[in-house]
């Protein structure tokens, strides 16, 4: 009956400690024997599904599910008359406006850093590859983590540091003193009783989010645009302002399962997320957009992600979403006093108007936040057309049905007892936590260049493009290697040449840029992806998903600048650059310190320029195809036609080799020699 | 001095001398608390370690002895814990119910586990200085009580209130006397020829002891040893442990410490790590120490306050790096000079002349004035304007509010699921039927988990923390709290040096009439002197006194509470006030 809890080695409570008879060890189908805390599921199993968003088995759901989200558009709009516009989140009555949809958005991000929040327990950060889900359930655990009684928190100043360098990532503006407090309530996951928070002294508070809407987008909106209470302007962006961000500590995991040996139902719980280091970012309620509010919350994902303090896993649940959602009518009365009200005071005038809010919990994809958002909005607006407004509650969102459930109403509000935590002093943002800096000091020396920032810079330095400048600067790293492979290539490209004109070299600089982008966008992060998965696989991390970070790349931002040297020179085509750079990938420990170029010609990855050799090629091909050269003397479409069929010959025969430009050039005028054709 | 008991410093002489043995010592000091649990009754020890462990660990340190390594003056000295501080071979009970404390002195059938981890103290006086442990100590559950009487029922279904030894002390020593051999003249042969008696003889002593007391005019009545550290106390007062780990949260060492006859020391708010501390009222916790004399005191926290060294508690504090501020440095001095205390301001304030405090305790209160003074110290009366009486009126109550409130926050993880009793749920059907089944769970393992005074606390706290009550009660006892503090720590900055209270204004009361009938809000106002330091953070030390009342039973204790971290100042007026008033602890 009483099988022992497996505890993680760094413990050094005893595993008798921590009571038997309530451990099981279950089995998975790959014969891994993990092993949690069990609680008979009836326990568990409350009316309202508490916490629902914390089974596992809910979010194993959601990605089976999440591309058949066609019903939930069913269910939106074919029973009734009411539609909303998922653009602008007007909903409308058989085609006439009648409520506007408000949304305010609350995120939770886990911090990507080493240990928990205040127990100093190892979490493995995707710095290293591996995450937390690797681990064994109960495994990664500190006795603070289980609230073995007589441990206290020491608070991690690398969580410090990463909140607030995504508090100045967001603009926040930064209180010196900030204070922790505990938020009571009793869940078998939230292992104290209560939840380590920042509530009435957050770390950071009033910043903005500058967010860029997708580029098919706009020609949308800009259809739409004559709605007079259209929310935000028409053009490609718009700004979110952030309310708050606090610290606070993740909970345990609870996972429904059946018991394999009574066939019972019971929820099984695993600590190891208990305790994570998260911060949540609290937004103003100003977006009225579902579609808006999918953007702002892609922008944040990536913006944390870039600055290196979230790995923005929606899936994983490093990143999770909450929407609150209310409704404010529209009326012709409101619409004549609009016209003379700036935007602020008319989103003012809407948020005095708005209904009770409803807040949606645990949102796991982009989809599910426009989908819940709009759903909502019909429900409130539909329940306030017939005068029977809805109530401030909590619900969340089937994906199945694409509808939200009620998990708890206010009358069922929990009274969280907020209390200071007497365990932990203020937190003081000087120089002994962060590193002998001050805050501003500290901002300077450790916020990396802001995607915005450098999305701009490399458009305007380079003239790269501006999708091809987000899809760079998608990869942190790859923004360094990319300004070191520019930098490589352009001395090389542009050498003696200081005479030319500023708009040649504005064109030419284009030009290098949009080869590095290319060989770095769709080679470089396709090797990555490859070798590392390969890599985790053979340490044996059986689920790895690999990664496409440049961060792990075996290629130097020199050694790409290098192969667009030869590429843009006409030594190699576009397809020996590919070969080059897998070359270079493969065997990067003999060849690091190998020029490409000598490289490339041990390897034979060099085009065939000289006129002769290819007229030579042209001539032998013509002469092995006569009916093919019959034909091309018809004219005509067939000349064109059949000059096709002679270049991929001739080029075949080249091996790839020949020079393309040259090949087409020279088999033109050798043509012309053996059949002219008349006009 | 009384017989049975050593002190620390008399104990390392006897050993480094020589006369006696690590080995007969601890043998000794076992046999007592045997005695003292088996024949007297006194419910000190919750766990007692085994002999034979003891008896290696005295042998290891009788070797360390031999070849010059001692560890420490605390090298073999017999110590005991409180059962709400982790010791990494005992369990971690807090004496409740809900973390598996069911009392059985033999641990065989103790149902919690060992706890695994050396709390930051218990490592610094066990594990490095080289400590050996008697066992852990009762306690009021939790350290929520005053009279050592709130103790979850043991196997036999009775309560088990630490009794007060002090009573048998004077017969038992009477006992001893009679059983040393009669050539043993001076006091230190005398002393060693009482730790080499056999444990039979001990033991008939003790039964001997016994039987005057009952057959004496007090009739053989129980006393409260104070609480919540009772059985803290009571070993040390016993003489079973010569030194003991208590925790004072607003007054559980000190409190004990005066009814018993101690010096019981609560120093600064953070001073010592909390590391390890069942964890009752997070802002006024600290570990305190319970010792038979300033001097024993002096030792213990010297080795426990570690100078800006790493603490695995936040809110702790060192006395910093420029401060080598020593209390036995200190306290050596006084030998030295014959006005140790001159420019030292002692003051008396007004605010704490309550109408309730008895003549005898007023005419002692004089009385250890007189002795400051006559010490070179200078005698300042305070003012209601410097500390309020009307701030110290209500600090008793502010002081409940915010433990209560802490207390329903620390007392919420035990739910029986990870560690602990978990209560089986089918014997609660009459349960609220609007719980989830999970809340049904948490309901039944608490209400069957905790006692009746740790379900009123939490109670209370629950509801002060609610949010209709959050401003009305718990801001208001915080906002009192801080005016509290500001007034003590201005006036102790700016005006005198340190205060002269006195501990308790009653003498400890029968345990039978208490704890069964006894309204709790009565056992409060135990409290009312050693509140206000608590709230406040200060240190504070309850030094014994003889009574001015003729043939009194108990010691009446006076209270010094000093500046933060001016330990060193309020112990050299301890030791003043302890050599100078007399033997304690019986006539």
């Amino acid at each position: 009956m009483l099988n022992i809890l497996k505890w993680g080695s760094a413990s050094r409570v005893p595993r008798a400690f921590l009571s038997g008879g309530r451990t099981s060890i279950i089995c998975f189908q790959d014969g891994r024997e993990v092993e949690f805390v069990r609680i008979q599921h009836r326990q568990l199993h409350s009316k309202y599904h508490h916490h629902h968003h914390n089974h596992r088995r809910c979010c194993r759901r959601d990605r089976f599910y999440s591309f058949t989200s066609s019903s939930a558009k069913k269910s939106l709009s074919t029973t009734t008359e009411w539609t909303v516009d998922g653009e602008t989140g007007i909903v409308s009555h058989q085609g006439t406006p009648r409520y506007q949809t408000l949304l305010g958005l609350e995120i939770h991000a886990q911090l990507d850093i080493s240990t928990k929040l205040f127990s100093g327990c190892a979490v493995g950060s995707s710095g290293v590859g591996s995450s937390i889900h690797n681990y064994k359930p109960n495994t990664s655990v500190f006795p603070l983590d289980m609230a073995v009684p007589g441990w206290l928190p020491r608070l991690s100043q690398e969580a410090v540091h990463a909140a607030v360098l995504s508090a100045a990532a967001l603009h926040c503006v930064l209180p010196p003193v900030s204070r922790f407090e505990r938020k009571h309530y009793f869940y078998a996951d939230l292992p104290l009783g209560y939840q380590m928070t920042q509530q009435r002294w957050p770390l950071a508070r009033n910043g903005v989010l500058h967010c860029q809407r997708p580029s098919n987008q706009k020609k949308k909106r800009n259809k739409n645009n004559n709605n007079a209470i259209a929310s935000s302007s028409s053009s490609t962006t718009f700004s979110v302002s952030i309310d708050r961000i606090q610290l606070e500590q993740d909970t345990g995991k609870t996972i429904l399962a059946t018991n394999p040996r009574t066939q019972q139902k019971e929820s099984l719980v695993d600590f190891n997320r208990a305790g994570q280091a998260l911060i949540e970012i609290v937004f103003a309620p100003e977006l009225t957009s579902p579609v808006d509010a999918a953007t702002a919350v892609e922008t944040l994902r990536l913006l944390l992600k870039h600055i290196g303090t979230c790995n923005g896993k929606l899936e994983e649940g490093s990143l999770r979403c909450d929407v609150n959602v209310s409704i404010s009518p529209i009326d012709d009365n409101l619409e004549y006093e609009v016209s003379s009200l700036s935007q602020q005071q008319q989103h003012q005038l809407l948020l005095e108007r708005a209904g009770n809010r409803v807040e949606v919990k645990n949102l796991n994809s982009l989809r599910q936040i426009q989908e819940a958002a709009k759903y909502e909005a019909l429900r409130q607006a539909q329940a306030a057309f017939q005068h029977t407004p809805t109530a401030q509650e909590t619900r969340t969102f089937d994906v199945k049905t694409g509808r939200t459930i009620v998990t708890r109403t206010k009358g069922g509000a929990k009274d969280y007892r907020f209390m200071p935590e007497p365990d932990l002093p203020p937190l003081v943002l000087d120089a002994n936590v962060l590193d002998g800096m001050t805050v501003t000091e500290f901002i300077a020396a450790r916020l990396p260049e802001l995607p915005q920032d450098a999305r701009e810079r490399l458009q305007r330095d380079y003239g790269l493009s501006d999708y091809m400048a987000t899809v760079v600067v998608g990869d942190p790293p790859a923004i360094a290697m990319f300004d070191e492979a520019m930098q490589v290539a352009l001395s090389q490209l542009t050498d003696g040449e200081d005479t030319t004109q500023k708009q040649q070299l504005q064109s030419q600089k284009s030009k290098i840029s949009e080869a590095i982008a290319n060989l770095l966008c769709n080679e470089l992060f396709a090797l990555v992806r490859e070798f590392e998965t390969r890599r985790l696989i053979a340490e044996g991390h059986l689920d790895a998903a690999g990664t496409t970070s440049v961060q792990f790349s075996k290629i130097t931002g020199t050694q790409l600048g290098n192969v667009v040297v030869l590429l843009l020179e006409g030594t190699m085509s576009n397809t020996m650059a590919k070969q080059l750079l897998r070359v270079l990938y493969k065997e990067h420990d003999e060849l690091q310190d190998v020029e490409p170029r000598q490289i490339a010609s041990d390897r034979g990855f060099a085009l065939i320029t000289d006129p002769a050799i290819i007229e030579d090629l042209c001539r032998k091909v013509i002469a092995e195809h006569t009916d093919e050269l019959e034909r091309y003397k018809l004219g005509g479409k067939f000349a064109k036609k059949i000059t096709k069929f002679f270049l991929g010959k001739a080029m075949t025969a080249s091996q790839g080799n020949a020079h393309p430009e040259r090949l087409n050039e020279i088999l033109m005028e050798v043509l012309e020699d053996i059949a002219p054709l008349e006009d | 001095m009384s017989r049975s008991q050593l002190t620390i410093q008399q104990a390392a002489r006897l050993l480094d001398a020589g006369l006696i043995s690590c080995k007969q010592l601890v043998a000794y000091c076992r046999t007592l608390a045997v005695a003292g649990e088996e024949i007297w009754g006194l419910h000190a020890y919750n766990t007692l370690v085994d002999l034979d462990q003891m008896l290696d660990q005295a042998g290891e340190s009788d070797r360390r002895r031999h070849y010059g390594e001692t560890m420490s003056i605390l090298d073999g000295i017999p110590m005991s814990f409180k059962s709400n501080i982790a010791v990494r071979t005992e369990p971690l009970t807090a004496g409740s119910r809900i973390l598996g404390y069911h009392h059985d002195i033999n641990k065989a059938s103790m149902i919690a586990p060992p706890v695994g981890y050396d709390a930051d103290t218990v490592k610094i006086l066990l594990r490095d200085k080289g400590g050996i442990l008697m066992g852990t100590t009762s306690l009021d559950e939790f350290g929520m009580g005053s009279l050592g009487t709130n103790t979850a029922v043991g196997v036999d279904g009775k309560a088990r209130p630490t009794k007060n030894p002090l009573p048998l002390l004077s017969f038992l020593d009477e006992m001893l006397a009679n059983a040393i051999p009669k050539d043993a003249s001076s006091a230190e042969e005398q002393l060693v020829a009482t730790l080499q008696l056999p444990s039979d003889v001990i033991l008939q002593c003790h039964q001997n002891a016994l039987q005057l007391y009952e057959q004496s005019h007090m009739g053989g009545f129980a006393f409260s040893a104070g609480g919540s550290s009772s059985g803290s106390a009571a070993s040390v007062a016993h003489g079973s442990a010569l030194l003991s780990l208590g925790t004072d949260t607003g007054g559980s060492v000190r409190l004990p410490a005066a009814w018993c006859g101690l010096v019981g020391l609560k120093p600064s708010y953070g001073l010592l790590s909390r590391h390890g501390i069942v964890s009752y009222a997070s802002s006024f916790d600290t570990v305190g120490i319970l010792a038979r004399s300033v001097d024993c005191a002096c030792i213990a926290l010297d080795v426990l306050a570690q100078r800006g060294e790493y603490s695995r508690d936040s809110t702790f504090s060192s006395y910093g790096p420029n401060n080598t501020s020593s209390s036995q440095v200190a306290v050596a001095e006084l030998s030295t000079s014959n006005n140790p205390l001159n420019g030292v301001k002692v003051g008396i304030p007004e605010a704490f002349s309550i109408r309730e405090c008895p003549s005898d305790i007023s005419e002692n209160w004089s009385k250890a004035a007189q002795i400051l003074e006559d010490y070179g110290a200078e005698i300042v009366q305070v003012s209601a304007e410097s500390i309020s009486p009307g701030l110290i009126q209500k600090a008793l109550a502010a002081y409940y509010v915010l433990v209560s409130a802490e207390a329903s926050s620390n007392l919420s993880r035990y739910d029986g699921f990870r560690y602990g009793v978990k209560a089986n749920t089918t014997a609660t059907t009459d349960l609220n039927k609007d719980y989830t089944p999970l809340e049904q769970q948490y309901a039944s393992t608490r209400s069957e988990g905790f006692g009746k005074e740790v379900a009123r606390r939490i109670l209370c706290g629950t509801y002060v923390l609610s949010s209709d009550q959050f401003h009305t009660h718990y801001e208001a006892a915080a906002t009192l709290r801080a005016c509290l503090a500001e007034e003590l720590h201005s006036t102790l900055k700016e005006r005198v040096d340190l205060l002269l209270i006195p501990t308790v204004l009653s003498p400890p009361p029968h345990i039978e009439y208490s704890g069964t009938s006894m309204d709790s809000t009565v056992m409060f106002a135990n409290d009312i002197m050693t509140t206000p330091p608590s709230l406040a953070g200060l240190p504070s030390v309850s030094v014994p006194m003889t009574s001015t009342v003729e043939d009194a039973k108990f010691p009446s204790s006076m209270q010094l509470i000093g500046g933060r971290l001016r330990e060193d100042v309020i112990l050299k007026a301890a030791h003043v006030l302890l050599k100078q008033s007399g033997s304690y602890g019986g006539p």
